[in-house]
Order: structure tokens, then C-alpha cells, then sequence
């Protein structure tokens, strides 16, 4: 008289049911609401937003709830379920091409882009566009880095210069932090555009997905040069940086020992300048008080060619964008395009201090005399807009940084042509994959 | 021969002052990164490092924002969260646990080898390959979004039995006359089961109830999946972890110390109180475990 | 290993048994290994061969010699119980069965049918919907379609399971009445559950927890290495499909992976996994009862407080302790800057940023997080030792260190073996450490792949290659030889190892 398995099946048909009843379940729990995602520090800010929308729009209908999810998580969490996502959330423009292979973000009408283009800076919704389509309402203009100093130590002129910095740091016995050994700064000595800059003028083609044809100029000739390449005027002047100054006056380190040295010991600051972006502005400020100045980044003298450079950066976009997945997509658009909108744009300036890609918020008096915000725009015409890389353009580049700040013995074991020749592998090997 | 003896005694002495300044020092060695995180939640200057190590200011705000300060970071519903999770998880799991082990310690059935074989080697395969997985299966019987929570539980004590390895172990060592002699008595399994090898596993009952307890109060990526960004369902691994971003780390970090703190206090109390009987859970069961 | 007499073997001191036990032990592994593979599993094999044949023999006879009543159990679950009066278990058979068709006819056979393929139509493209917003065309969802499958196909198993005892129910219920047995009344069966059945009671959660949770995803992922499921082929907007065994010789093939040696990065992180693994084992292990017997030594008084001063560093939750230390640790950290305060050291010490030296850290790191749990473990087993041991090592001279190596370890090496083993398994898996400390920093060299660094471990690169690359068809090949590896291995070593040989001996 065997029952075997009796209960075992018992628990199996229980799933059964439950998965049936679950089945019909789904799909009731959004009802008659949207959620918005941003990142936690915003969140008293987006639910003033949501206030003003509710007031302006009294019969929109919906409830309209927050959650947490910053632009740097946005992609974890939407690319499990998009379908579980916020209706409407912000992303950072180098997302932009995941999210849509995930079907996460829903095109904006064309009228709607025309008139964005007109309000905002043209770049930053060019930064939501892939295959014919925009995807995104742009909110931020100031994703990127730049250079912040210490007014008591490095003078405005100073700070025009690498040299300038450097010579002032290791005088005062201050210290000039540049993150060597992570591969979105590795990129300034090596990315710049424009005028002085070591890798000449390109665009890149926002109808490629690809994103190599931005970086396979790493091999060819450096801008007015005919004997040496990008990569090996970038190397040369990483190695140079890291020969003379490391341990003198240059530190690489991240966010932490820039917060470090800010703070310093019992002597006070022990800043001189560094390389990072506005995230930071608040402590600068904070800690440095009157003598905290920002600026564009600093050109380099390359000892290879005998010729300044401009050092460039990479900078991205903030954006709302629409989930597909929502049940009310006109809603949803509705509700992104006012988030991102003149007045909240200002709004979200005054409380957070962001840096905005409306253009008439942007030509404020208080946005453009805000220092952080000065030196984002200045730095714009030598940044690239940051593209969707993958990493096998980080990892390299970390690589490279990493290999160049742990040398023991720069000279002989890292040469700027071992480097040049590691990145020319590398670009070779990203053309490839 | 006093002599000798003196000696002697004299070593032991000296051999306990080596032990004494040897512990002090293992114990100032294991106490600084705790120290560190005491102080940092006591530091006055904001930021997220500092050079030196004692703060130029002192402060308790970092502890009194935590509380007061709930617009951005609600941690007192992140705490009360994870303390529901974490009750609910140790009262399944444990119950899970100890069946499971005391099913294969003393009830022999065909499929009781291969399938300790079975839980044995699974454990070994990578967790987050199969988080995906998981979360689908859970979404297909609608325990993601406001069923969330009950879903990250179910999860936490799904696969409880897998732990059986330490409990089987001291239930090994109780001797199986015991539960023979009841046999004889006329009790069924069940009865066996908890009038005489229950009340006899108060040690590995607490060893399981602690390592249950512990858990779910560090585990922040399927928390992170389940959570989705609604603050309701944050535990707080996933509600600190916020205060680490790029954007608000000079700021919170403090905060983020004060926070630690706070929850490594319960865990500690606990172990302060019922170390006795952990020490005795996990001896019975390692030794034969 | 050569072969000793048995008379040798008495002859050598504790020290050396335990010295050749612990050898012999790791020399049979290579004879077990192939032992598995000869002798286990085609027992095995034999084993479940047997399992068919019982089934085809019952259903056979069921279908020979039993009475229509039976026979209409083929079709109707439970018809021959209930036409007999058995109502509990004719009930619930044929609760089951309109369950499964349920399950089947809403859900399952869509999944099921689209297994083959995982999905025919791409979810590429844009339609314009109904409120004037354009909307992406939904394709089929390989993911879904692979899990669902599974599942669709794992209660298929289990439906054929319960036709089977179903119908062998059925026969022996018309058995029993025609040998005019009375037959087991639903209080009987319930009541059977809490005494001879047990096991089942006891069991039925547990299994379905574990089926559900993690067998089946971990099935899932074993069927993804043999898609393409990667970067180009996510879903829900791409499709993946089957590539056969494509995977599988591209890892072991060594090719070229973004370009770099896949091979040999592999083979390096192997080689550090093994060493750190036997590193962070072995320096817990010792230095863990060391401190212990520290603590238990006589004479030695607060001993409750030195024992909660170690275990505090466990009631910190991992990813707090662990990213404080590696602050710390850090070239402008506190570590740093006190030393060169004190003038002992000149520049700061690379705890984490130079590849030697980092791995020595999280060595040591691990030793920190270790210790506390060695020490509990072996505080209760050296309160065991018999201390007549001790005194008679003491008469004949022996100081402490010498009692230390001839008494307490091959003792406590004795009777922990297995949860050794258990910790070595641990860390060759160890997550944590190496995720929250360095996250795998410093990269390796050019010329190998880059995802991978210096002291990531095998399992912390799959973290990588899946999180930030998505290349789970990969991930999910190197987690299966992985698993494999470590699975065969634990598997040889427990049933060999004396706590489950002895198993009986205190009952």
C-alpha cells in the first residue's frame, strides 16, 4: 500500500494552481498609477515636481508614485523585467542602447522633438537618439568631469596648465588627484576634440551603434604631427605625469581620497586641485570655501612632439525616459516631458544644483555664475559625448592606466611605444569584436 | 623540589601574561575595523574618508538624523523590514532545517543517500546564475512588485534544507536508544520527534536560529531585484547602499557608518547572550557533521 | 604512495598517522575520481534502468489483469479508489489530474511546443498604438519560453510519476478487494503520515522549496550553455537559440576572447582560485584553534568577552566590514597614513593595488573574517580532549608547542576533517570576500582577457562576465565545469571522509 510521492505531487499541483491563479492575477497591479524613478537624493525634490504637475494638470487621473533608482542603476533594474519597471525613469545617455535592446524606453513623437531641440542644448537629445528614433527628454547637461582647484594654491593662470598645476602643487607640498586608474578618465589624455587637442576634430556617428569608429583613431597621427600617433602622445604624457609627480605631488584616487585631501590633516587642506565633476562641487565648496575655483581642463605639454594640448573628457546626458511597458504611454510622456521641462529643469537646479540642458535655464544668471556649472560648459567644446561602450573599451583602458600608476621602474619597462602598441591591440581587438 | 615548583608556577605565570597581551592585541587587531566604523559614525566633518583617524569633531547627529531626517533615507522602515524579514526567515528556515536534518539523521527511507549527495552539491553551483531564473519563476506566480517581500522570503527559506549538514551532524550524536525506547512505548515518529529529539536540540536549535537571523540583514542583491526601486521594500543593504552613490556619498557616508552600527548591535547582543549554546550546536554538529 | 605495513603504521607517532591518513586521502582522490565514473555511475545508471523496468512491469500488469475499474484509472485518476469507496486518495488523484490538465491547457503547452526553438518571431520593430505613441512589437521571449518549458516539462515528470502510482494504486486497491482485504481508510493514510511515512511529512516542503528555487534554475542555466544567449541575443527584443556544444569549444578550445588568451586567463584564475582556496583554508584553520586554545587555556579569565570581541566581526554585516577595510586599506587609507605617521614606512604599502601583494591582503583580510568561526567550532571540541593526554605529554617533557602539534591537531584534524573539506569547498566559492574587498582589482596583465583580475576568483569573473558583458552562454559553460569539478570532488570526499562511515555509530 504505497502513497509514495502523494505529498510531493500534492505541493506540485498546489504550484500548478497558484502559477494559473498568479497568471490571471497579473498585469491588475499597476492600475490607475504611474511611477517615477530618481535617484534618492532627488526624491524630495521629484515629489515637489509631482506636486507642481498635479497642479497643473488637476485631471490627469493617475496617482503618481516615486521610487528609488538613480540613473547609475537604471539599467540593473530595468534590464531583468522591463515590464516591472517605473513607468517613467532617468538614465544616463551611455545606457541609451541597452535599454532599447531591452525594449525599455519608448520613442518620442516628432513635434515633441522638434520642440526639445529648440529648448535644449541640441547635443543633449541627440544623446537619446538610435536607429531614426529619440527615446529620451533631456534633463542634465553635466555627466561629465573637469577641473576643480584650490584657489590658495593654484592661480587661475596656473590652473590653464598641467605644468602650472603641478609645479604650484609641488610647492605649496599640496596635491593634484587624478583618477589614473579608472578607464573614464584614462580617456583624457587620449580623447580630446577640437581645436589643440591631441586627437583633432571628429563627430561621431550617432546612426552606427558600434561605437568603434569613434575610438580607431587611437593609431593615426596625433593632430599636426607626422611622426608620432595619439596613442603614443597620451602614453608618453600618462608615463611623464607619473615619473616626475607621483609621490611629489600627484595622487591617483578616487572620490575618497580627493574627500581625504580636501579635509587633510591638522594643517588644513592638503588640495591643490583635481580632476572630477560636479558631484563633488558640494564638498569643494564646503571645504574649500572661498578658494574653491573650477575649470575646464588643463592643456598638457607633450615631450614627445614639444606641443601643448588640450586634455579632452567624456561627458553624457541625463534623460527621462518612457517605459513601453506602462499602460498609459501618453500619460507617461506627458508627465516626462514636464519633469524635464523649463521650470522644473530650474527648480531642480536650485535644489540640487544641476546642470541643466535647457537653454534659457542654462543662460541663468545664478546657473552661469555657479563655478562647477562655468567650468562644465567650458569644457564642453573638448568633450566627447560619451557613446555605449562595452567593456572592451573600460577594461583596457583601466588596464592601461593601471599598468602605467603601478609601474615600480617606469623607465625602461613602460615605454610610450609599449603603451601605444597596448592600445593599438586594443583597438585593433575592438574593431574585430 | 619548592623550588621547581616555584619555577614552574612561575612559567605558567609567565605564559599567561604572553596569553593575555597576545589576546589583547588580537582583540585591538579585530576590534579596528569595528572601531573605525564607530568612529567614522561619530565623525563631525563630512566626506567620505579622512586621512587622519581620530575626528577633529565629535558628534551624535549622524545617529539622531538617521531617526529624524526620514524624507530621504527612511531608515527606521528599512530596519523594521529587515527585522520582519529576518524573524520570518529564521522561524521558517529553522523549522525547514531541522526537519530536513532530522529526517535523514534518523528516518531511513530508499532516496535518503543520493538526495544528501544531491543538496550537498547543489549549494556548490553560483547563486547569481540562477537569480534570473528565480525571479521569473516568482514573478509567474505574482510574488514580485507589492508581493515583493513575501517573495524575497520564500526565496531566503527555499532552499533552507540545503543547510541540513551541521544539524544532521548533532543529531547524529544523540543516541538513537533514545528514540527506540519511545518506539517500544507505543509513539508514533511524530511524537518522538518532538517530545524527546527537539527538547534534547537546544544547542543546534539556537546554532540554526542565529545563522538564520544573520542573514538577510547583508543580502543585498536579490533584495536589490525583488525591492525595484519602491522604498517599501527595502532591506537595509539595499536602502544603505544608496547612500554610496557617486551623487551622495561625501554627504551620507557618516550616515552610512552610524547606520552600520546600528544594526550590528542585535546580532552581537544575540551572540553576546546565547553563545554558550551556539559553541555547543556547532561542536556537536562540525564533529560529526 | 607506497603501500605501508600495518605495523608501520602503528609505529608512527600521531603526527605522522594523521601526516599519512591526510596524503592518502588526497592520493585517493584521483583512483575515486575515476572509480566515480566507472563504478558509481553506472551503478547508477543501473539503478534507475531498474526504476523503468518496475514502472513498465506495473503498468503492464495493471493494464493485463485488471478489471475495468482499473483500467478506466488509465484515463480518470483515482476512479478505481473512488469506485471502491477509498475516497481520500481517489480524491486526490483525481484533484491532481484536473489540475495538471489545467495547468496544461492555460498555460503550459504554449511553453512547451516553443521549446524546440525558443521562439520564431523577433520583437524587433515599432507599430504605432492606439493613443498615437508607437509601441515595440513583442516577439517571443526565448527566456520565458526556456524557463516556462522547463517547468512545463518538470510537472510533466512529476504527472507521469502520479499516473504511474495512480494506476499501481488502483491495481492494488482492486487486489485487496478481491482478496477480501479491508482496505486502508482515509484515517489510516492520514495517520501512516505521521508514523511510517514520515519522511514524506517531513519532507514534502523542503523538496518542493529546493525543486522549485533552485533545481530548476539551476537546469535552466545548465540548458543556457548550449544557447547563444549573449549580448547580441537578449531578450525580450532578440531571440536566442540553440548552438549545441559551440560553447563549450570556445572555452576549452582556448580561443581568443575580446581578443585576449581566454585559455590561459582562465587557467591563471584557476590557479589562483586553488591557491587562495588552500591559503585561506589552512591559515583560518590553525590560527583559528591557536587562538582558541588561547582562550580556553587555564587560567585565563574573561574568556565570554575575548570570545565576543572576535564574533563582533561576524554581527557586522559582510559589505559594511568588508568595504571599510578596503578604505582602509587603501593607498591614502588610515592603514597607510598612520605607518607613515609613525615613520615606519616611508611610501604607502600597495595593500590592494599591486597583484602580489593584494592577494596576499585578502588573505590575510580573510584570516579577519575567518577566525571567529574556527574558534567557535574548535573552542567546544578542544574542551573534549581528554586532558590525561596532556598531562602524560607533560610528565614525559613535551612544552606546550610540542602537546600543540602531537595531541591538539592531529585531534582536531581528526574529528573537523569534514568541515575542513566543507571550508575549502567554501572558499574556492568565495564570493564575498573578493567581490566586496578588491572586486577582483588589480587587472591582469595586457595579453590576458581584461574582464578578469588579478585576484578574482573563478566565481567572481563569472559575476563579471555576466553583469557586465552578458555573456551568459559562457558563464554558464565555465559554471557547469566548475561545478562538476568541485561537485565530484565533495561528493568523493564526504562519503569518504569518516563522519558519514561512522554515521551509525552513536545509535
Amino acid at each position: 500500500m504505497k502513497k509514495k510521492g502523494i505529498i510531493s505531487l500534492l505541493a506540485c499541483g498546489a504550484m500548478a494552481v497558484s502559477a494559473t491563479l498568479g497568471m490571471t492575477a497579473c498585469g491588475g497591479d499597476k492600475g490607475g498609477s504611474l511611477t517615477v524613478w530618481a535617484a534618492s537624493d532627488e526624491i524630495p525634490t521629484l515629489t515637489k515636481m509631482i506636486q507642481a504637475f498635479k497642479e497643473e494638470n488637476p485631471d490627469f487621473g493617475l496617482d503618481i508614485k516615486t521610487g528609488i533608482t538613480g540613473t547609475g542603476d537604471a539599467l540593473t533594474n530595468i534590464s531583468t523585467d522591463p515590464s516591472a519597471g517605473a513607468d517613467v525613469y532617468c538614465y544616463a545617455n551611455d545606457q541609451l542602447v541597452d535599454l532599447i535592446n531591452y525594449q525599455a524606453l519608448s520613442p518620442i513623437p516628432e513635434a515633441t522633438v522638434n520642440q526639445l531641440k529648440i529648448d535644449n542644448y541640441e547635443n543633449s537629445v541627440n544623446a537619446g537618439y538610435h536607429n531614426g528614433k529619440y527615446y529620451g527628454y533631456p534633463y542634465a547637461a553635466d555627466n561629465g568631469y573637469f577641473l576643480f582647484y584650490n584657489k590658495a594654491v593654484v592661480s587661475d593662470t596656473q590652473a590653464q596648465t598641467l605644468e602650472g598645476i603641478l609645479s604650484a602643487c609641488a610647492r605649496a607640498g599640496k596635491y593634484f588627484i587624478y583618477n589614473m586608474e579608472e578607464a573614464w578618465y584614462v580617456g583624457t589624455f587620449f580623447l580630446g576634440t577640437g581645436e589643440g587637442c591631441v586627437g583633432g576634430t571628429y563627430t561621431i556617428e550617432y546612426e552606427n551603434t558600434t561605437v568603434s569608429s569613434a575610438y580607431t583613431n587611437f593609431n593615426e597621427k596625433a593632430a599636426g604631427q607626422d611622426t608620432y600617433t595619439i596613442a603614443q602622445v597620451g602614453a608618453q604624457a600618462m608615463i611623464d605625469l607619473v615619473e616626475d609627480y607621483k609621490s611629489v605631488c600627484f595622487m591617483s584616487g578616487d572620490d575618497d581620497t580627493i574627500a581625504q585631501y580636501l579635509t587633510g590633516d591638522k594643517s588644513g587642506t592638503m588640495f591643490g586641485a583635481c580632476i572630477s565633476g560636479t558631484w563633488n562641487a558640494k564638498i569643494m565648496s564646503e571645504k574649500l570655501g572661498e578658494n574653491y575655483g573650477a575649470t575646464k581642463l588643463p592643456t598638457f605639454h607633450s615631450s614627445l612632439t614639444d606641443t601643448d594640448y588640450q586634455m579632452g573628457s567624456l561627458s553624457g546626458y541625463k534623460l527621462y525616459g518612457v517605459n513601453p511597458n506602462t499602460k498609459y504611454t501618453a500619460k507617461a510622456h506627458q508627465l516626462a516631458a514636464f519633469l524635464t521641462g523649463e521650470e522644473m529643469q530650474e527648480l531642480r537646479f536650485d535644489e540640487l544644483q544641476t546642470g541643466p540642458s535647457n537653454l534659457k535655464v542654462a543662460a541663468l544668471d545664478k546657473v552661469k555664475q555657479d563655478i562647477a556649472q562655468a567650468a562644465v560648459a567650458a569644457q564642453a567644446p573638448f568633450a566627447t559625448l560619451q557613446g555605449c561602450y562595452t567593456d572592451s573599451y573600460w577594461n583596457p583602458m583601466k588596464q592601461l592606466g593601471a599598468d602605467i600608476y603601478g609601474a615600480k621602474e617606469i623607465k625602461g619597462s613602460i615605454t610610450s611605444d609599449s603603451m601605444a602598441a597596448k592600445l593599438k591591440l586594443f583597438v585593433d581587438n575592438f574593431i574585430v569584436g | 623540589m619548592t623550588k621547581k615548583f616555584r619555577s614552574k608556577k612561575g612559567a605558567e605565570r609567565t605564559a599567561n601574561a604572553a596569553i593575555y597581551i597576545i589576546l589583547t592585541i588580537i582583540s585591538i587587531v579585530w576590534l579596528l575595523p569595528f572601531c573605525y566604523l564607530l568612529i567614522q559614525s561619530l565623525r563631525g566633518e563630512t566626506g567620505s574618508s579622512t586621512l587622519y583617524f581620530w575626528p577633529k569633531e565629535w558628534t551624535f547627529n549622524n545617529y539622531i538624523k538617521l531617526f529624524t531626517d526620514t524624507s530621504i533615507y527612511n531608515f527606521p522602515r528599512w530596519y523594521g523590514t529587515t527585522l520582519l524579514i529576518s524573524i520570518v526567515v529564521t522561524v521558517i528556515q529553522s523549522m525547514i532545517t531541522l526537519i530536513t536534518s532530522y529526517a535523514l539523521s534518523r528516518l531511513r527511507f530508499k532516496m535518503r543517500k543520493p538526495l544528501m549527495n544531491l543538496m550537498l552539491v547543489l549549494g556548490m553551483f553560483p547563486g547569481f546564475m540562477s537569480m534570473t531564473a528565480v525571479y521569473f519563476i516568482l514573478k509567474l506566480v505574482g510574488l514580485t512588485q507589492n508581493m515583493g517581500l513575501v517573495g524575497l522570503i520564500l526565496v531566503y527559506v527555499a532552499s533552507s534544507c540545503m543547510g541540513y549538514y551541521i544539524s544532521k551532524g548533532f543529531f547524529d550524536t544523540i543516541p538513537k536508544s533514545l528514540d527506540e525506547a519511545a518506539r517500544i512505548d507505543g509513539a508514533s515518529r511524530q511524537v518522538v520527534f518532538f517530545k524527546i529529539i527537539l527538547p534534547l536540540a537546544k544547542p543546534i536549535i539556537i546554532y540554526t536560529v542565529l545563522t538564520a537571523f544573520m542573514a538577510p540583514w547583508g543580502e543585498y542583491m536579490f533584495a536589490s531585484l525583488i525591492a525595484n526601486g519602491s522604498q517599501e521594500n527595502f532591506n537595509v543593504a539595499v536602502g544603505l547602499w544608496q547612500m554610496l552613490q557617486r551623487e551622495t556619498k561625501q554627504q551620507y557616508f557618516t550616515r552610512f557608518c552610524a547606520a552600520s552600527v546600528l544594526i550590528s548591535i542585535p546580532i552581537t547582543v544575540l551572540f553576546f547572550c546565547l553563545q554558550r549554546y551556539y559553541v555547543q550546536g556547532v561542536t556537536g554538529g562540525s564533529v560529526k557533521g | 604512495m607506497t603501500q605501508i605495513t600495518e605495523l608501520d603504521y602503528l609505529k608512527m607517532t600521531a603526527w605522522q598517522k594523521f601526516c599519512y591518513r591526510f596524503l592518502a586521502f588526497f592520493c585517493a582522490i584521483p583512483s575515486s575520481f575515476i572509480n566515480f565514473f566507472t563504478v558509481k555511475i553506472p551503478a547508477a545508471a543501473k539503478r534507475v534502468g531498474l526504476c523503468f523496468k518496475n514502472f513498465g512491469l506495473t503498468i503492464y500488469s495493471a493494464a493485463r489483469y485488471g478489471d475495468w475499474k482499473t483500467r478506466m484509472s488509465f484515463v480518470v485518476f483515482g476512479f478505481s479508489q473512488l469506485a471502491r469507496k477509498q475516497w481520500l486518495r481517489g480524491l486526490l488523484f483525481l484533484v491532481l489530474e484536473i489540475m495538471f490538465i489545467l495547468y496544461m491547457s492555460l498555460f503550459g503547452w504554449q511553453y512547451l511546443g516553443m521549446l524546440g526553438t525558443l521562439g520564431t518571431v523577433e520583437g524587433d520593430g515599432w507599430v504605432v498604438g492606439p493613443d498615437g505613441f508607437e509601441v515595440p512589437v513583442r516577439g517571443d521571449n526565448s527566456l520565458l519560453i526556456l524557463l516556462y518549458g522547463l517547468l512545463t516539462v518538470l510537472f510533466i515528470f512529476a504527472f507521469v510519476y502520479a499516473w504511474y502510482h495512480s494506476i499501481k494504486s488502483a491495481y492494488n486497491v482492486q487486489e485487496y478487494v478481491e482478496a477480501k482485504q479491508s482496505l486502508a481508510t482515509a484515517k489510516d493514510d492520514v495517520k501512516s503520515f505521521t508514523n511510517e511515512q514520515y519522511h514524506k511529512t517531513l519532507l514534502a516542503i523542503p523538496l518542493a522549496g529546493l525543486t522549485l528555487f533552485t533545481i530548476l534554475p539551476i537546469i535552466f542555466m545548465i540548458f543556457v550553455a548550449f544557447t547563444n544567449y549573449d549580448k547580441q541575443h537578449m531578450p525580450p527584443a532578440h531571440l536566442f537559440t540553440w548552438v549545441g556544444f559551440d560553447n563549450f569549444s570556445a572555452v576549452l578550445g582556448g580561443g581568443l576572447l575580446d581578443g585576449a588568451n581566454f585559455g590561459l586567463t582562465f587557467a591563471k584564475i584557476l590557479l589562483w582560485t586553488v591557491i587562495w582556496a588552500f591559503f585561506a583554508t589552512f591559515s583560518n584553520y590553525i590560527l583559528g584553534i591557536i587562538v582558541a586554545l588561547m582562550i580556553n587555556k587555564k587560567g585565563i579569565r574573561l574568556k565570554k568577552l575575548w570570545r565576543t570581541v572576535l564574533v563582533m566581526t561576524i554581527a557586522v554585516p559582510q559589505f559594511v566590514s568588508l568595504l571599510l577595510m578596503s578604505q582602509m586599506l587603501g593607498e591614502t587609507g588610515v592603514i597607510n597614513n598612520l605607518l607613515q605617521s609613525w615613520h615606519i614606512i616611508k611610501k604607502p604599502i600597495p595593500f590592494l593595488s599591486d597583484g602580489t601583494v593584494a592577494k596576499v591582503t585578502v588573505i590575510i583580510v580573510n584570516i579577519w573574517v575567518g577566525i571567529p568561526y574556527t574558534m567557535l567550532i574548535s573552542t567546544g571540541i578542544l574542551m573534549n580532549i581528554p586532558e590525561d593526554l596532556y598531562e602524560s605529554a607533560r610528565i614525559d617533557g613535551a612544552g606546550p608547542v610540542k602537546a600543540f602539534f602531537k595531541i591538539t591537531m592531529p585531534y582536531m584534524l581528526h574529528v573537523t576533517a569534514p568541515y575542513l573539506i566543507t571550508q575549502f569547498i567554501g572558499n574556492l566559492n568565495n564570493f564575498n570576500l573578493i567581490f566586496l574587498l578588491t572586486g577582483g582589482d588589480p587587472s591582469m596583465p595586457t595579453g590576458l582577457a581584461p574582464t578578469a583580475g588579478q585576484t578574482d576568483l573563478l566565481i567572481t569573473w563569472l559575476y563579471k562576465l555576466i553583469f557586465n558583458n552578458s555573456q551568459y552562454n559562457i558563464a554558464s559553460v565555465i559554471s557547469i565545469l566548475m561545478f562538476i569539478f568541485t561537485a565530484v570532488v565533495s561528493l568523493i570526499v564526504y562519503n569518504r571522509s569518516s563522519a558519514v562511515k561512522n554515521e551509525e555509530d552513536f545509535m
